[in-house]
């Protein structure tokens, strides 16, 4: 069936050849020569199948999934101008998911590629192959945030030929690194396939975790007119018929194809089933502020604008390497007593240890934790600094192009942000955290369970917190903060206080706090510090903590 | 004629070459802020409605009063410091372009603002 529709494309095209239709000649940099052409359809009649590949699960006949959680982006910045490279955007969505269902969210370059691809430039179009061959020569994906790598080329066009921005300015430390990227075609059409296997299909990469890249030709400037209304003037729970006009034929100088992210689906109600569509044109003006569109299930998927199908669907099978957890250090030698530090960075929780001449004197690990008010994460250590102490930090990999330093504070100011060195860590691996105590020491390691969240500490006094001590005869607990950014803290027992540094402005906070029974027979109080004072110790309440810690983004009763 | 022939079996070989190169057609105007709220510790998030007194032609460019952000060239926001430089004030307006699509895939409807300089950071 796909050889026979080689023929007939081939056939056509000698047709038309011969009345002397052509194209124009600012289109000259996308055409391959014969040699690629016939590689381009060994690579397609080779190229793995996603049914092949991919494990076939079981879904409900109706409902609904979204992967767009897994993917970290801006619907406003995520547009891409003038330039015609809406299949970097799309493939590089793809790869973004799939990073996160690894377990690191982290935003992706689209410039890496617009600048670092040498054969022909980015905003002249392009497809998943030459997305896939790019990134297996590179052998690594670069965080958005890295020196140089946001998106430059918004006001590039194809006629520039070349990247506003150089590729060797563009830091590839760090990186995420790749040992393969395969494109996975999504069987929609040709063979008999129906349009319920189509969608069955395309579901079942869904259900995979995998974003897919789906690629939609229109014929003429009628059609794409019809979309670029549909897209500027309704709303994101507005279903495009995106086969409407199936069987008119391509128009070689008005047609086109534009790449977009498919993110999930929606077929709940059969008389208004979607694909949920993630594009790279912004926002509308505010009109679709998650940068959506929606697509309806219920379509033709063997659609034909003569002599060409007109949806492609397409994934990716991609290997990202090993990335060392404990892979960058940093060494404070500035602050020989250093009491607290905050790092700046992008993520949203990160781990450190503290290292010490003496490890035994020190040797907690500790929890940061970003605060997206103040657009810093929060170490607090209270720990003098005499021996040149060292971090030793996971997933450093996700807190590119933020400045690394210190904001240090030695009782009662705060000093500017200093520069400290990055350097290797030691080989050996991180201590474990140090949790349940036996007899009067701390010998077990392991998170202990949710049961654990045995009591809460409920503060209603410091309405503008920032940092927090309480004060309990434990070596380390953790908690949980309920506000705008729920994630677990663990805070560290230096000897006299247990310390947690959180960042953040506290609309009444609870801790949900671990062990809570081995911290009796002290006050339970609450240093907090609002920027560059302390206030003293106030009185918070304990009462009961829900059946279990809240998930990120919950808030909990009041 | 080699060219014309590559664009067939390249679509049924690879999917599709999508995107690509795009035109546009320029109206003058002045684009009015109309709010600016901070996004981030020192970013800015600024709005500014578009005003012509051109007529456009195209029917799904016909976004007055619809409001748009002002973004830099490496895709950030604007900071405090680049407010202040070109005097970036809500109810100022500045001279400015809405570039409308006239063919290709690309972002349909873009802005230009030749009195200020968005690669200033």
């Amino acid at each position: 069936m796909q050889k026979r529709f080689f023929l007939g494309i081939l056939i056509f095209s000698l047709i038309l050849m011969s009345v002397g239709i052509g194209l124009a000649d600012e289109l000259a940099i996308m055409h391959p020569d014969k040699k690629m052409l016939d590689q381009w359809v060994r690579d397609y009649e080779n190229a793995d199948r996603a049914e092949d590949v991919l494990i076939p699960l079981r879904f409900k006949e109706r409902g609904s999934l979204s992967l767009l959680d897994h993917l970290q982006y801006d619907p406003v910045t995520r547009n891409q101008g003038s330039c015609g490279n809406c299949w970097v955007w799309a493939g590089t969505g793809v790869m973004g998911v799939a990073l996160d269902v690894e377990g690191t969210k982290d935003r992706l370059s689209i410039q890496y590629l617009n600048s670092c691809k040498t054969d022909s430039y980015a905003c002249c179009g392009g497809n998943l192959t030459a997305f896939a061959n790019f990134y297996n020569s590179t052998k690594k994906a670069i965080p958005w945030s890295n020196t140089n790598a946001s998106f430059q080329d918004a006001n590039r066009t194809c006629e520039d030929r070349h990247s506003l921005v150089s590729c060797s300015s563009i830091s590839t430390s760090p990186n995420y690194p790749i040992e393969s990227i395969t494109p996975l075609t999504i069987t929609t059409y040709g063979g008999g396939v129906s349009q319920a296997e189509a969608i069955n299909n395309i579901k079942n990469v869904l259900h995979n975790n995998k974003a897919i890249y789906f690629a939609f030709c229109l014929p003429n400037s009628t059609a794409w007119n019809d979309f670029r209304n549909f897209w500027l003037n309704y709303d994101e729970s507005a279903v495009y018929d995106i086969d409407k006009f199936c069987g008119i034929p391509w128009n070689d100088d008005e047609g086109g194809c534009h790449a977009v992210l498919c993110v999930g689906y929606n077929d709940n109600d059969p008389n208004n089933s979607y694909w949920i569509m993630l594009n790279s044109w912004g926002t509308a003006g505010g009109r679709r502020p998650n940068g959506l569109f929606r697509v309806n299930m219920d379509m033709d998927y063997s659609c034909v604008n003569p002599p060409y199908y007109s949806f492609y669907w397409q994934t990716l099978d991609i290997d990202f390497g090993e990335v060392s957890a404990w892979n960058l250090c940093i060494k404070d030698v500035a602050y020989p007593t250093l009491y607290k530090f905050n790092l700046e960075y992008n993520s949203h929780l990160i781990r450190g240890q503290a290292f010490y001449p003496d490890p035994t004197s020190f040797p907690a690990p500790l929890t940061g934790y970003y605060d997206p008010i103040s657009n810093q994460a929060f170490f607090n250590i209270n720990y003098k600094n005499q021996h040149g102490l060292r971090f030793y930090l996971v997933d450093v990999s996700t807190m590119t192009g933020w400045t690394w330093g210190i904001y240090h504070s030695d009782s009662s100011f705060y000093d500017g942000p200093r520069q400290c060195t990055l350097e290797p860590c030691p080989p050996e691996e991180p201590q474990e955290v140090f949790l349940e105590r036996e007899s009067g020491a701390f010998e077990e390691e392991g998170i202990r369970g949710i049961e654990d969240w045995d009591h809460c500490v409920k503060d209603t006094q410091f309405i503008t917190l920032y940092g927090f001590n309480l004060e309990y005869n434990s070596h380390l607990m953790r908690g949980q903060a309920v506000a705008t950014w729920e994630a677990p803290l663990t805070g560290y027992f230096d000897g006299w206080r247990a310390c947690f540094g959180i960042g953040y402005l506290n609309d009444n906070l609870r801790f949900y706090v671990i062990n809570a029974g081995a911290m009796s027979g002290y006050t339970w109080g609450i240093y907090g510090s609002n920027s560059d004072f302390y206030d003293v110790p106030g009185p918070c309440t304990l009462e009961p903590c829900p059946s279990e810690p809240l998930e990120k983004g919950e808030i909990g009763n009041d | 004629m080699l060219f014309f022939f590559g664009i067939c079996l390249c679509y049924a070989a690879d999917g599709p070459l999508s995107g690509g190169p795009c035109e546009y057609k320029k109206y003058r105007g002045r684009c009015e802020i109309i709010s600016i709220d901070k996004k981030g510790l020192d970013s800015y998030e600024v709005k500014f409605i578009f005003h012509t007194d051109e007529e456009i032609k195209e029917a799904y460019g016909k976004v007055e009063g619809r409001q748009f952000l002002l973004l830099l060239k490496n895709s950030s926001y604007p900071k405090r410091g680049f407010l202040k430089k070109y005097s970036i004030e809500v109810g100022r307006s500045f001279d400015c372009y809405m570039s409308v699509i006239k063919k290709g895939t690309c972002t349909p409807i873009i802005f230009e603002f030749p009195t200020i300089d968005l690669g200033d950071y």
